[in-house]
């Protein structure tokens, strides 16, 4: 089975959740339960990439997905110095809320390229609505060693899970 | 414009203990205590899921790096490199 060349926004209708799984049930549940319902309420939107392949249903099964959506970050006080220059608050930045590989797909570098096209979408965006960073949260260890071998830094902790960020400009520099 | 219709079925027990909250606070009617509720609660989760509140350090640490340029690694160049010989677009 081989992928499609592109990644496309989920449709219910045309892809299989049910069957995707990437070993972390929460990831699943989020496909399968939640993402198609975010996307309708305009909080994220999931990017799917497909195989090229339809079964019987007229479903094309899932190789991975990460899903994208707006946030912000503010200071826990206010800057009260003035001549400090620094940005209103809260300041805008992308959330890359998830990203799965499902386990049939997984060592073949999908993980990488996933992650690459998420930040690829970022960055057009970014070129209507710009945003300082792009904030993930670790669902493991493995996610968090995945993001830091790509130059994500740690910001804080959050709900005993290890948050990251890339500046945008690092990845603006990606694609040029 | 309240034009938009929501009903709801509930325990008789939480009915009654509502009403007596909302004539508590000076509501004119049940109506108007639940969609003062949904309205603040709504507004409340839909913030603490969009807006992240981080310590004053961590913060300025952050814009700090966020202003200053630096350049991807090398194992996201290659990550970049990696997905189009995978022939994803």
């Amino acid at each position: 089975m081989s992928w499609s060349s592109d990644f496309v926004e989920l449709d219910k209708k045309l892809h299989d959740r049910i069957s995707f799984n990437c070993d972390v049930p929460e990831l699943n549940e989020f496909l399968l339960t939640r993402a198609a319902r975010h996307m309708a309420a305009g909080i994220s939107r999931t990017m799917v990439l497909p195989v090229t392949a339809t079964l019987p249903s007229g479903k094309s099964l899932i190789c991975s997905f990460y899903t994208i959506a707006p946030g912000s970050i503010e200071r826990q006080t206010l800057v009260k110095d003035l001549a400090k220059k620094l940005p209103h608050y809260p300041v805008p930045v992308f959330l890359l809320a998830q990203l799965a590989v499902d386990t049939n797909f997984q060592s073949q570098g999908l993980g990488k390229a996933t992650l690459v096209k998420a930040l690829e979408h970022l960055r057009a965006i970014n070129t209507q609505m710009k945003a300082y960073a792009v904030i993930v949260d670790c669902v493991n260890e493995k996610a968090e060693h995945f993001y830091q071998k790509f130059g994500f830094e740690f910001l804080s902790l959050h709900n005993g899970r290890v948050r990251m960020f890339m500046p945008m400009k690092m990845v603006i520099l990606l694609f040029e | 414009m309240a034009n938009a219709r929501f009903d709801m079925r509930l325990d008789k027990k939480v009915k009654a203990k509502a009403e007596k909250a909302s004539a508590l606070l000076g509501m004119k009617s049940l109506t108007e205590y639940v969609v003062r509720l949904m309205d603040e609660n709504a507004t409340q989760v839909i913030s603490e899921h969009e807006s992240m509140v981080v310590d004053d350090d961590i913060f300025d640490c952050f814009l700090n790096a966020c202003e200053t340029t630096s350049k991807p690694n090398q194992a996201l160049l290659d990550a970049a490199n990696l997905t189009k010989k995978l022939g994803i677009r």
